[in-house]
């Protein structure tokens, strides 16, 4: 496992596309962040002239906006670093040669997907220069900054999962990305139809499988057994997808 | 063959014991109340009160908040409570798509609620951790609230549905769990043993002595009373009202600066309210149509303590000439009259011998009380928060909303300009320089 989770990670960093992603993201959150900062400096303008000893709630005002819209962009980032995971070794015909290893589909899976996510890692570690920021002008709520992280890395290892699954179905980058991106805006905006029928039943269960309902807690500063343990489930739930459909080798012969 | 679809059965039957087992796991796991908040302001935390509350709570509780629905502060509270106990269920219902719900039970604003439990309602005014664990206590009293309407006195009667009837008000009270009774005092001995609040709205006559004994005897034993009484309907009491430290006016607020659009100066706006913990945030105008002062003594009556609720603007006097005020003469405030602000509620509080406490409310007005004005502005909230203080004493809880405590911040030029260079150009540009590097690495390798 630990030998291709390193030859996963030395592909993505030897590879343009990593850094042309995380030089994109980087730009975009830092827009967002800009944004975010100049709207409560308005703010404050606004308060410093009507009400001089008034306060903010900086999380719900700058902490969570910037958190969200890191999320967003998460959405759209992941399929591109998981798109290549198996799609590239169907292109390349390694893939056979993968399965000769005397290594199991499941190990294998596991380092490609850990490659994924350190991948993540690394591309949300970037946004700490955000914080740092933050912090030189105002004083961020530390806890909620963690919190959104466990949240967004969560968040993103389920999405990952999506992502390998969908790699896993086809040889075409493009299609995995592709695939990847519908099923995770199915599995986010399926939160809003709940919203037009909030008293149904049905409501209640696309509220609990939708991605983005069980990240807000974690923009609150709340981390709760119950969202944590929806994104390992979602996230075992399509590793085992991936797995089976490796394994369909076997009796597809 | 048989044996490819043997391994498909046994990897189908693993597959399905695998997911089934991911369900299960994500069931309890959402059935069980776990989590960190790692908030500074512990934002996410229930108070602990409210938390003892909850987890003494042994009937289903559902809470229904009117507002717009989607992204919704009120939401994040009722979560709160949700999480907390498996009794307690929440739903936020829009007024606009629901005005039948809406209208059943009684609310006319975005923000209200009524919390429902043992086939019982009561309704709050906004979504606060105050308000729902309070509400939840009421709930769980085990027998409702009586209040008693004095009648026979000309006072303002709870059966008459005409303007200046209060049938509106006994049924808003009726809505809100408490059981309400007319009460001929001259029928009886004292005051009924089951009354948790008296109220004697607007009398025009005197009350006997005799009846004055039951208030007096009533009031020494701990009870509550709430007296509306408007300019010129005393009705004698002004020496129980004395007792409690409360001296009556016999003139008529007039209010030049803030007054009723549409009357005249004698129907004062109220905006300024008591530093009492019930009225905290409340900020509702309410309106007090010919009202009179109320003054509050200076030498107390010993273990009195009288707190004013609302008071009319500095501009405003208490006029005793009443033939230039009525005759629509242009009124000044003379030297003996009380300038305002002028008090138009006030609160007694007696601690008796026993320890227990009396309470004694008055208003210098009952027009606000009645169908006409009780659904006007803040009037119908400012009634019930009064009311429910009354008889609330003691079994309600204080919670104090978490203030924001972040101050605002105003970017200079130079930190303008560097939060926007360093993550937009700086940090992108250094990524894109380890990837030129990358490339020509790999290159010449």
């Amino acid at each position: 496992m630990r030998s291709v989770y390193f030859k996963e990670l030395s592909i993505y960093f030897s590879s343009p596309i990593f850094y042309v992603i995380a030089g994109i993201f980087a730009c975009i959150s830092g827009i967002f962040f800009y944004n975010a900062m100049g709207y409560v400096s308005l703010l404050s303008t606004r308060i410093a002239q009507y009400q001089p000893t008034g306060a903010l709630v900086m999380n719900d005002i700058l902490l969570r906006p910037i958190f969200a819209d890191i999320s967003m962009l998460i959405v759209f980032i992941v399929p591109v670093i998981s798109m290549r995971l198996y799609a590239e070794e169907k292109a390349q015909g390694t893939i056979e040669l993968l399965f000769t290893y005397p290594v199991s589909d499941l190990k294998v899976l596991a380092g490609k997907y850990l490659a994924g996510l350190s991948i993540l890692i690394c591309m949300l570690a970037i946004t700490v220069v955000l914080m740092v920021l933050m912090s030189l002008i105002t004083t961020p709520d530390w806890g909620v900054v963690l919190s959104s992280y466990i949240g967004l890395v969560l968040m993103g290892a389920a999405i990952l999962s999506l992502g390998v699954f969908a790699s896993s179905l086809t040889k075409n980058q493009i299609i995995a990305a592709t695939l990847t991106l519908g099923l995770v805006l199915c599995f986010w905006v399926i939160g809003w139809f709940a919203a037009t029928s909030p008293d149904s039943s049905l409501s209640g269960f696309l509220q609990e499988i939708s991605i983005v309902s069980h990240q807000a807690r974690f923009l609150k500063g709340l981390i709760t057994l119950r969202d944590v343990v929806f994104y390992l489930c979602f996230s075992l739930f399509f590793l085992s997808i991936t797995l089976r459909v490796l394994d369909s080798r076997r009796w597809r012969g | 063959m048989a044996g490819r679809f043997s391994y498909i059965s046994s990897v189908g039957i693993f597959v399905m014991i695998f997911y089934a087992i991911l369900v299960f796991v994500y069931l309890i796991a959402s059935n069980h109340n776990s989590g960190w908040d790692l908030s500074r302001t512990g934002a996410n935390t229930l108070d602990v009160k409210t938390k003892n509350v909850l987890e003494s709570l042994n009937f289903n509780v559902e809470i229904i908040i009117f507002d717009k629905t989607g992204e919704n502060k009120a939401m994040e509270i009722l979560d709160l409570y949700c999480a907390e106990s498996r009794h307690v269920t929440c739903r936020i219902i829009d007024p606009d798509t629901r005005p039948g719900i809406a209208a059943q039970y009684g609310v006319d604003r975005y923000g209200q609620g009524v919390l429902l439990g043992r086939h019982r309602q009561c309704l709050i005014d906004s979504v606060t951790q105050e308000n729902l664990t309070n509400a939840i206590l009421r709930l769980k009293r085990d027998k409702k609230k009586v209040i008693y309407f004095v009648n026979g006195h000309g006072e303002r009667d709870i059966a008459h549905e005409q303007n200046s009837g209060i049938s509106q008000l006994r049924y808003d009270l009726a809505a809100n769990d408490y059981d309400v009774f007319p009460l001929l005092l001259m029928r009886y001995h004292e005051i009924p043993r089951d009354a948790d609040l008296v109220i004697v709205a607007g009398p025009r006559k005197s009350f006997l002595q005799e009846e004055l004994a039951m208030v007096r005897t009533y009031l020494g034993s701990g009870g509550n009373m709430l007296f509306a009484l408007e300019p010129g309907g005393e009705a004698g009491l002004t020496g129980v009202l004395e007792e409690f430290g409360i001296v009556l006016d016999n003139g008529i607020i007039v209010d030049t600066f803030s007054s009723m659009a549409g009357g005249d100066n004698t129907a004062p706006v109220v905006t300024m309210y008591g530093d009492v913990p019930a009225l905290q945030g409340f900020s509702y105008a309410t309106f007090f149509p010919t009202s009179r002062a109320l003054l509050i003594m200076n030498d107390l009556p010993s273990g009195v303590e009288v707190n004013w609720l609302a008071r009319t603007s500095d501009r405003s006097w208490s006029e005793h000439d009443f033939i230039a005020l009525f005759d629509g003469l242009d009124v000044y405030p003379d030297e003996h009259e009380n300038k305002g602000p002028v008090n138009v509620a006030v609160l007694a509080e007696k601690e008796l011998d026993n320890k227990t406490v009396s309470s004694v409310m008055v208003f210098g007005d009952v027009d606000f009380l009645t169908n006409a004005y009780l659904n006007i502005s803040g009037n119908k909230d400012l009634a019930f928060i009064c009311i429910n203080m009354l008889l609330d004493q003691g079994s309600l809880i204080t919670i104090k909303d978490r203030p924001a405590q972040d101050r605002p911040f105003i970017l200079t030029p130079s930190q303008d300009r560097i939060i926007f260079w360093v993550p937009v150009v700086v940090i992108p540009s250094l990524i894109m320089l380890v990837c030129l590097a990358v490339l020509f690495i790999r290159r010449r390798a």
